[in-house]
Formats: C-alpha cells, structure tokens, sequence
C-alpha cells in the first residue's frame, strides 16, 4: 500500500519511452488498448492506458495508434525537461531525441518506410505524425522484447512474476 | 469570521455604492469548515474557518463574467520536475498563498448585498461593488492566477512553455523553479538561499504560509533521503483512506490488479445502492498520483461506471 515512485540521483536522467497496444483486447467491440511509460530519473514520470477510439484491423495498426500517442507524450515531455535543462544545469541532460522502444518490428518498418498504401485515413494521419517526429529529430525508434516492454502492463492485465517485473522497472517501491 | 473579514477589508475587495438600478445584485454567504493540520512542529492541530463564499452560481455569462478558466499544473510536470529536483539535489521547499482568491482584480463591474453579520449600521441600503475577486465568484481562479503571473514576470521569471504553471528565473548560475497549484507554491533552487530570497520577494507582495521543506504535494507524500539522494513520491495514507471508505481495509491482498483473462460483463441496470463510480473514481487519483501498475486494471474498470452490478 505504501509503494511509490523512487527517485535517484543515480539514476540516468535520459527520458526513456516504452509504447504498446494490445490488439483487439476488449471482446466486446474488439476495440484494442493503447499503453505508453516515460522512465525519467528513475521511475515512470508519465504513463497512460487508454481503449482506442477505432478498431484496428491489425496487431501493426493498433501499434501504430499507441506510437502515436506515445509520439505525442514524447514531444511534450522532451519539451518541458529541455526548457527547464537548457537554462543549465548541473548534470547534463541529453538532448537529442526521445527513444520509444517498441515491440513490433513491423511497427518500425513501417514507419520509417510505408510499404503497403491500401490505408484508411485515420491510420495515414498518425503515420505522418509519427513520421514528422522521427524526420525532424524529436523520437526515435528501437526494438526490444516483449518480456522487456515496461508498457506491457499498461495494456492488458499480466500474471504475477510478468507484472512483479514491470513494477520494479517503473520504479515502484 | 472577524480573521476573514480583516483579510477582506485589507484588501480593499469592495466600495459600498448605491443599489444600481439596472444590474443585478448577487449574494454571499459564510462557509465553515473545522481543518486538521500539521504544523511547523509536526503536531496536529484543529482550525476552525470561516470563509465569505460569493454565490457565484447565480452569474450570468457575459453579463457577470466572461472568461474563467485558469491552469494547473500536470502530475507529469510534477514528476519530471522531482526527478530533475532528485538527480541535481535541488533544495524542494513549499508555501500556501493565505486567502488567495481575494488578490484577484476584477474587471466586471459585479454587485453583492453586505454580508451577513457584518452590515454596516450608517448604510443599511447601499450595496457591495466588488473591486477584487471573493472566493465563489466564477472568475477568481482566472485573476489570482493572472496577479501570480504578473508578479512572477516582475520578478524576472519566465513561464515555461509546455506548461503554464510552471516559472523558471536562472540568477548568478542559481536555478529557482515555482510550481504554481493554484494556492499552494512549490518552490525549487540549487541553495537555501535562493529559496530564501524567492520567499522573501513572496512575503513582501502577497500574505503567505512558509510550510519549509515541502512534505505534502497535492495529496502526494514526498520522503526525502537526503544522503541517499533518493526522493519517494507516495500515496500510503490515501490508498488506506480509500480501503477503509470503502469497507475493504480487512480485505487480503491480492498479488495483481487483475486476474489474467478476466471478462467482465455489462449489467442491464445498474445498482445505484453499490458506491461503484466513487471507488473506480478514488482509485483514479492514486493512479494518476503514484500508481501506473493501477492504469490498466482503472481505464477496464472505469468503463462499467454506467452498468455496474454485483
């Protein structure tokens, strides 16, 4: 009951994005949930678990609509903490762009280079969304295991060890 | 209630004027409320608070008020600010703005009868033209924060963009951040005596509460370990209130939110006697305070608050 976010100046002040869907997980509309972390100094400094407004027809578009809204977070964190940072400071706080790691290597193919463009609309404005971060320098993209996605959580509910693990890497203690 | 009054009538918040003819006048009324607090010295105490409260529900739009919106600043922000606070071992100080509602400027020519209690014998008939905000009336929030603003600015601050809550000023290499959270401030400097000095010019301009090190956020309980360097951002005490208030603080602990493969189904009605959207509701502050490994298991919940059942 007591658990809580730990801060350490120790730990790496590099944001840090983790973005993930879950394809199709409410039965009922087949509607899929959108999940992102921020890691920062530590712990999650800003998360979000949301059912997407559409239905996705694929595990890449759900994955797309989560980057998309990991994308966004992403802006407006690196945003805030390089206002703040640019002001100087006493440790150096990179700053360059924010890496989001996701699960699906599709996902990242896709956005770095569209091949199929038999799209709806509302998939083709994230794409340019996402696309426009990457281009102008604001995120970039990296691959990492399901085991290791710290979004996980965020998207649908886990057993214990999965969960346990996730936990401590948001810096919950 | 004589504490309120003086506080009112050093600020100048109104000029007894004749009825007017054709504008509407509104009226006040006194709030009480018993307050536990801590104080400087750690021990509880109980206050007991009377405010003059506008009854600002009988504003009329553009008539009475026009815009009223005022910022707050986002947990993200906060967090990300503790996390630089943490890892540049930044001094985190706190102070509460006495009576803030009653700095605000008012620009809307709005009327109230004399309160209760405190109507001037010489002029029974003449009324209130207010002159500065009073807690109630729609558009206080809107000009305290805008007196804040222009106050900070004057100190040489500079809002930060991405939020409208936040103000940075770098002075002699010191770096100083206000949070502002409507009436409570907190204060964030590289030295003590930064802090000091941002205290002194907050002092001097608005009647202010100095709270020291900051120990309470926003319901979120800040432990610092200082020779650690750790910084723990927690809700123990709120996620126990909200057990016992929901009779389950003898319930046992489970391991996860939510069991793997669990399907909830809709009811037809829902069963109004089951304070289901206040628990979901409770539960949604602690997740957005402290407790992500909630989110998931709060956004599924959260999607009944129209159709639950047992």
């Amino acid at each position: 009951m007591d658990k809580g976010l730990v801060f350490d100046k120790n730990s790496s002040c590099v944001l840090q994005g983790f973005s993930d869907a879950d394809w199709a997980g409410d039965h009922e509309t087949r509607r899929s949930t959108t999940g992102f972390t921020f890691i920062f100094g530590g712990p999650a400094v800003s998360w979000g678990s949301k059912l997407q407004k559409t239905v996705a027809l694929s595990t890449m578009a759900a994955e797309y609509m989560a980057l998309c809204e990991a994308s966004k977070e992403a802006v407006w964190l690196n945003k805030l903490v390089q206002s703040v940072a640019s002001q100087g400071l006493r440790t150096a706080i990179s700053g360059g762009p924010i890496n989001i790691k996701v699960d699906n290597s599709g996902c990242i193919d896709f956005s770095k280079n569209p091949v199929e463009h038999k799209h709806t609309k509302h998939i083709d404005i994230r794409y340019h969304f996402v696309r426009e971060a990457i281009t102008t320098d604001k995120v970039t993209l990296e691959h990492c295991a399901t085991d290791d996605m710290v979004a996980d959580p965020m998207t649908k509910e886990l057993g214990k060890t999965k969960h346990d693990k996730h936990v401590e890497a948001m810096g919950l203690c | 209630m004589d504490e309120e009054m003086e506080a009112i009538q050093k600020n100048k918040t109104w000029r007894l004027t004749d009825r007017p003819a054709n504008r509407r006048v509104l009226t006040s009324k006194w709030v009480y409320k018993v307050k536990n607090e801590v104080d400087k010295n750690g021990n509880n105490t109980t206050r007991h608070k009377a405010r003059l409260c506008f009854m600002g529900n009988r504003q009329i739009k553009e008539l009475d008020f026009n815009e009223t919106f005022a910022p707050v600043a986002k947990f993200s922000t906060i967090r990300c600010i503790l996390a630089m606070a943490a890892a540049n071992e930044w001094e985190l100080h706190q102070m509460d703005v006495k009576t803030a509602f009653l700095n605000g400027d008012l620009d809307e020519e709005v009327y109230m009868e004399q309160p209760d209690g405190y109507v001037d014998p010489t002029y029974l008939d003449k009324v209130c033209r207010l002159l500065q905000a009073l807690y109630g009336l729609k558009q206080a929030p809107k000009m305290w924060y805008a007196k804040l603003d222009d106050f900070l600015k004057s100190q040489g601050f500079d809002n930060i963009d991405p939020d409208a809550c936040l103000y940075l000023l770098m002075d002699d290499d010191e770096i100083i951040i206000v949070l502002v959270y409507v009436d409570d401030l907190l204060l964030l400097a590289s030295s003590l005596a930064a802090i000091y000095k941002i205290k002194d010019a907050l002092h001097k301009r608005f009647e202010m509460k100095d709270l020291g090190e900051v120990k309470v956020i926003l319901g979120l309980d800040i432990k610092r370990d200082k020779a650690l360097g750790t910084l723990k951002l927690s809700q123990g005490k709120y996620a126990a209130q909200v057990l016992e208030k929901f009779w389950m603080a003898e319930c046992n602990p489970i391991e996860t939110p939510l069991e793997v493969g669990l399907q909830l189904g809709k009811a037809n009605e829902s069963d109004d006697a089951l304070p289901y959207r206040e628990a979901v509701g409770s539960l949604m502050y602690l997740m957005v305070g402290t407790r992500p490994d909630l989110a998931f298991a709060i956004g599924k919940l959260s999607r009944f608050v129209s159709c639950y059942g047992k």
